[in-house]
């Protein structure tokens, strides 16, 4: 299987790539429920890595470029932050319609938000210690 | 390790560091601690400025490791006029989140803007593309924390940003990778050698533009990608969306300026002649004009929507909507072999080169102004909501009596953004369009007149019910006085204080208009030609 | 005489009459509302000093022939070259500068006085410092950019003076103005551009034109023209010219004061001024001449003459007479100017002046006449003569004036257009200025004549309880003096009797009549 091995298959990868990514787009945009439209996200940034992934085994040299490792290890990082801070708000959001059917559970918006935060926080700094 | 080196450090570390003591602290604290930061960032990005303005480039290596592995920061022309813009409205609106603790809706506003200040400044200061990624990213994630901060209601616009936030990044991370292949590095300069020097690189290169002015311009709201931006800005609380609109957006904007202007070897790709090389020009151009349409569109159509609003923060939004579409106008002008045929010729008092920098430097001066007045109005647009409840330009009728300064500075604010002499926005405009009669895109000219007198109208449609004085409606007075009651969490002082922010904005809007020559100079610092 | 003011002194001057007015706005904005005291101290020192500044320089600038200039960068024009904001006193300059100065001062006591129970005063005066800031501005403005920049300022500072009831009328009215300004100010801001583009930074030369604007109307005339066109369209916005007037007649709900100065001195004078610069100082009139451009506009200035007096006629309210009154009054300008005479554009630069004090002298009446015995229509002003004989005998003059009976300020203006008409070979002009004169009379007569020997409708009619009568009691039938508050009155009759003067003396030096002259011949050197 020539095809599968060496610049092959980096061809094979980066179309498989494109494909995931485009998929996940049509699905993220068309999607109504939230907590789809946040895995398509994901899937379109599952698809966008490996198009990374096989430009670096495009390249002529044997071992694969480490700045396009580097580059795709934290474009993983950040879309693992922002998939947090998406799920946090789906939470919330979806918190609301509950809240819609039993009033009394209103009062917990604010003990959510604060742990939000430090999360928040936590994962800005994960990607601060990229640029010290 | 001079002192300009140190701050170009600086600038991007310490409100990083203060953002992560500040989640440590109490909320009465953090705002102290975000002021002090504010003021030692003014004081770092001086002295950037001054090394900047003598004609050097400042650079720095951290950690000592030279591009391609290490990680280069670079300041010149270009970086100094954002770090400013980025310095100035950052202080006064932080100055106004500390005078009002409830216009930043939430104590974590303190940590997310610093965060969010760090990442804008090493955007601007960033010497190679992983670095503007993270920057962006960093951004990215704190301007969607912040509009959660407004509050249920603006949940759901954070979420749209977040969804568009990354799908752009995305976008652009795979044309930082695209480029890493046809270039093998990701510092800027060493890029733009390489890919003019190598044309068989340049396919890879046109296409990388493509997918990351795509994912760039998602960021930055033009025109048929702009839904999201409106209940995101405008449901943010008071102290964010001056900083959503003002900065959030330049961030994005500055990277289009480098990856066109200092990366891309346009005039390679257009002048070739091989029949690849031919499509690729086609390509690019077509690329140009569909951004620069898609300005044009934004111009007339985000202000014929500002204009059909009825709330004070959507028509400002708006406004914002249409003001990107500004920046796009010059990308046309970049890739005309004709553009500069008046130059040097007899009858004209153009220089050499004249037309490219005039354009840039107009759209620069734009963004600039932008920031500032939009700041400033969106400033005095909470401000407003936050003290009557509401910004329904209906119920706010007469709201000027009481508030007269806020009302100046929404004025001398909507100078700016008219572009009305004396104003960055007036010196914008005059350059941009002086550029565009001088390469004959006479569309230019007809988008930026329907722009100002559109602009012109929704902004008299905002601000001018504010002036009308139903003193008589006793109906009314009674709702003065209810409102009035809603309003007293705050001390009268303290509510009084709090419009100071706003006004020194519009102060600055007008001030920086008498600025137009320097920030000339500064533009040629650094200068793609 | 150039010990007056030391030279090193000079070029300041100008920056510092601009600055002054500008202080005053900043000083008064923060002012609490019933400080009226320091507020009008603040005032009416400014202006004070203002008239001095300009008196003290008449003598430098007009007979010594010294031009104080200050200049500073604004916009970059690549190779660290500029366009300057540049403020340069000439003599032209200077005697706009002057009415606007002593205009100032009277209206400002006028103001003080009708606005003495009014709200908002300290914005209203705040902005009228400003509306004065721009108008020195512009009447000071070395090149057109300068002259740009504050027309746009002007444009903007007098919206919160036009909107200053603040009802939905004066909001529409205030709306309208602002468009159509917005409008005007675009089409000269492409004008500059272009014009900049293909001339360089064009400064007004006060001898026949710019040398790079003569250039480029040899070389591609079109262009030229087109931008003659948007240059003089885009002002002749603000200077009323038909059809681009009817702003003005709707912006006549703001505050008496503020509608004597917008037709008298700031914005509609802004906009012939700003005509009588391009014709003059930036192309030149040979070179305008040459280019065509002068005939269609004398043809447009005299319809507007005639139309604004038809228009005038029509009106049964007062103000709205005397604002098409304006729209006829100030094309005079535009018809001296445009004819190719020295004579004609004396005559033309002179009625700036002339103009100025008769309207405002109306104004100031019309103002009076609303306030004491609410009379707004002419019909209302039946009998007014007796109750108000001050105000009524100051507006008789300034009607005679308008009409150009001698020896007013407008019959020297109508005397020399007609002997500039003939002189530059135009005498159906002459036709035009009689015909206007006729006009003039049919719609300024009857007010005259409904003032002074129309009989009182009724008894009391409209007339208020207020200002009661403080003289003896009048017989039967007579109606009551009214009282005639100073502040308003004042400035009134000072306006009445400098019609008369500079019509009558019209030939002593240093009158304007004849530093129009001068100017006019610098025009034709």
């Amino acid at each position: 299987m020539e095809v599968f091995a060496g610049e092959g298959a980096a061809l094979w990868y980066l179309l498989l790539g494109s494909l995931v990514a485009v998929a996940g787009t049509v699905r993220l945009l068309l999607a109504r429920d939230l907590l789809a439209r946040l895995v398509a996200m994901n899937v379109v940034g599952i698809g966008s890595l490996l198009v990374l992934l096989s430009l670096g085994a495009r390249a002529e040299s044997a071992a694969p470029d480490p700045v396009l490792s580097a580059l795709v290890i934290t474009g993983l990082v950040i879309t693992v932050a922002f998939t947090g801070l998406g799920a946090v708000l789906i939470r919330r959001i979806e918190g609301i319609h509950d809240a819609e059917h039993a009033p009394d559970q209103a009062a917990d918006g604010d003990q959510i938000s604060s742990g939000q935060n430090s999360s928040e926080q936590d994962s800005s700094s994960t990607e601060g210690g990229r640029d010290s | 390790m001079t002192t300009a080196e140190f701050s170009l450090a600086g600038i991007v570390l310490l409100p990083l560091l203060a953002s992560a003591v500040a989640v440590l602290l109490g909320s009465r604290v953090r705002a102290v601690l975000g002021i002090l930061t504010a003021l030692l960032i003014c004081g770092l990005c001086t002295a950037v400025l001054i090394q900047t303005a003598a004609g050097g480039i400042t650079e720095l290596a951290l950690g000592g490791y030279e591009a391609p592995l290490g990680i280069r920061l670079r300041a010149d022309g270009l970086s100094a006029l954002f770090l400013c813009l980025s310095a100035v409205v950052g202080t006064v609106v932080s100055a106004h989140a500390a005078i009002l603790p409830a216009s930043a809706g939430h104590p974590g506003f303190w940590p997310l803007w610093l965060g969010c200040w760090s990442g804008l400044n090493a955007v601007f200061v960033s010497g190679d593309l992983f670095n503007t990624y993270v920057g962006l990213e960093l951004v990215g994630l704190t301007a969607v924390a912040l509009v959660a901060l407004g509050g249920r209601d603006s949940w759901m616009p954070a979420l749209r940003y977040l969804f568009v936030a990354v799908l752009g990044s995305l976008l652009f991370l795979v044309g930082v990778g695209l480029i890493l292949a046809a270039a093998g590095t990701l510092d800027m300069e060493q890029a733009a050698q390489q890919l003019a020097e190598t044309p068989e690189a340049h396919a890879a290169a046109v296409f990388a533009l493509c997918l990351m002015s795509v994912g760039l311009v998602l960021k930055l709201a033009l025109m048929p990608m702009h839904r999201w931006l409106i209940p995101a800005h405008a449901g943010a609380p008071g102290a964010v969306s001056p900083l959503l609109s003002a900065l959030v957006i330049k961030a994005a904007l500055f990277v289009i300026l480098r990856l066109w202007l200092w990366v891309m070897p346009l005039d390679a790709t257009t002048e070739a002649e091989t029949g690849l090389a031919e499509g690729l020009s086609t390509a690019l151009t077509a690329l140009a004009w569909t951004l620069g349409g898609f300005g044009a569109l934004a111009v007339i159509l985000g202000s014929v929507m500002a204009l059909r609003q009825d709330r004070l923060k959507p028509l400002v939004a708006y406004s914002t909507v249409a003001q990107v579409g500004y920046w796009f106008l010059f990308l046309p002008l970049l890739l005309d072999p004709e553009a500069g045929a008046l130059e040097g010729q007899p009858g004209t008092t153009l220089a050499e080169d004249a037309v490219l920098s005039g354009a840039l430097s107009g759209s620069v001066a734009l963004a600039l102004g932008h920031g500032v007045a939009k700041a400033g109005l969106f400033l005095a647009a909470g401000l407003l909501k936050e003290l009557w409840g509401t910004d329904e330009i209906e119920s706010l009728r007469g709201a000027g009596r009481r508030h007269p300064l806020l009302i100046l500075s929404m004025g001398l604010c909507a100078v700016g953004l008219i572009g009305l002499p004396i104003s960055l926005g007036f010196t914008g405009k005059w350059h941009l369009a002086t550029s565009a009669v001088a390469a004959e895109h006479w569309w230019i000219i007809a988008v930026l007149v329907l722009g100002t007198l559109l602009s012109a109208g929704y902004l008299l449609r905002g601000i001018a019910p504010l002036l009308l004085q139903d003193a008589k409606d006793p109906q009314d007075q009674e709702h003065d006085a209810a409102q009035d009651a809603d309003a007293s969490a705050e001390s009268p002082r303290r509510q009084r204080l709090a419009e100071v922010p706003a006004f020194v904005l519009g102060l600055l809007t007008v001030l920086t208009g008498f600025l137009a020559v320097g920030i000339d100079a500064l533009m040629g610092v650094g200068a793609p030609w | 005489m150039t010990d007056l003011i030391p030279s090193a002194v000079l070029p300041w001057i100008p920056l510092v009459m601009v600055v002054l007015s500008l202080a005053a706005a900043v000083a008064i904005f923060p002012m609490g509302e019933r400080r009226v005291r320091l507020r009008s101290w603040v005032n009416l020192s400014a202006a004070v000093a203002k008239v001095l500044l300009v008196v003290l320089l008449v003598p430098a600038v007009v007979a010594e022939g010294t031009r104080p200039e200050f200049s500073v960068p604004f916009l970059p024009l690549g190779e660290g070259e500029s366009i300057d904001l540049v403020l340069r006193v000439d003599p032209l300059a200077l005697f706009f500068a002057g009415l606007s100065a002593l205009l100032w001062l009277l209206t400002t006591i006028y103001a003080i006085g009708y606005l003495e129970r009014g709200s908002d005063r300290s914005r209203f005066f705040g902005f009228f410092s400003l509306c004065v800031t721009a108008t020195v501005g512009i009447s000071f403005s070395g090149n057109l950019i300068t002259f740009l920049v504050f027309y746009e300022i002007l444009t903007l500072v007098t919206y919160p003076l036009v909107a200053h009831w603040g009802d939905e009328k004066s909001l529409r009215a205030a709306r309208m103005y602002m468009r159509y300004a917005l409008s005007g100010g675009v089409a000269v801001l492409i004008g500059v551009i272009w014009l900049t583009m293909y001339a360089g930074p064009v400064d007004f030369a006060e001898e026949g034109g710019a040398e790079g604007v003569a250039a480029l109307a040899a070389e591609s005339p079109g262009v030229a023209v087109t931008i003659f066109v948007l240059l003089v369209g885009g002002m002749g916005v603000k200077a009323a010219l038909v059809p681009l007037h009817s702003w003005l007649p709707s912006a006549m709900v703001a505050p008496a004061p503020v509608s004597a100065l917008l037709h008298a001195v700031a914005v509609v004078k802004a906009g012939v001024f700003g005509i009588v610069r391009v014709i003059d100082d930036v192309f030149g009139i040979e070179v305008a001449e040459e280019l065509g451009v002068l005939g269609p506009l004398l043809a447009v200035a005299c319809f507007t003459v005639l139309y604004g007096s038809y228009q005038a006629m029509r009106q049964t309210e007062l103000k709205k007479r005397l604002a098409f009154s304006t729209v006829s009054q100030v094309s005079y300008v535009v018809v001296g100017v445009s004819m190719v005479s020295a004579l004609a554009t004396a005559g033309g630069v002179v009625h700036l002046v002339h103009q100025g004090i008769m309207k405002i002298t109306l104004f100031f009446c019309a103002g009076l006449f609303a306030e004491v015995i609410r009379a707004h229509t002419i019909g209302e002003l039946r009998g007014a003569g007796r109750r108000m004989p001050w105000t009524s005998a100051a507006f008789t003059v300034g009607a005679l004036g308008m009409i150009g009976l001698p020896p007013t300020a407008g019959f020297v203006t109508k005397w020399q257009l007609g002997l500039g008409a003939l002189d530059a070979g135009q005498g159906w002009v002459v036709l035009v200025l009689l015909g206007s004169s006729v006009l003039n009379a049919a719609y300024f007569l009857p007010v005259v004549w409904m003032l002074w020997f129309a009989e009182p409708e009724g008894e009391s009619g409209e007339a208020p309880d207020a200002g009661a009568s403080d003289e003896a009691p009048q017989p039967e039938g007579e109606p009551q003096r009214e009282k005639e508050p100073g502040a308003l009155v004042v400035p009134a009759v000072i306006t009445a009797v400098a019609t008369l003067a500079v019509g009558l003396g019209a030939a002593l030096s240093f009158a304007p009549l004849q530093v129009a002259e001068a100017i006019a011949e610098a025009v034709f050197r």
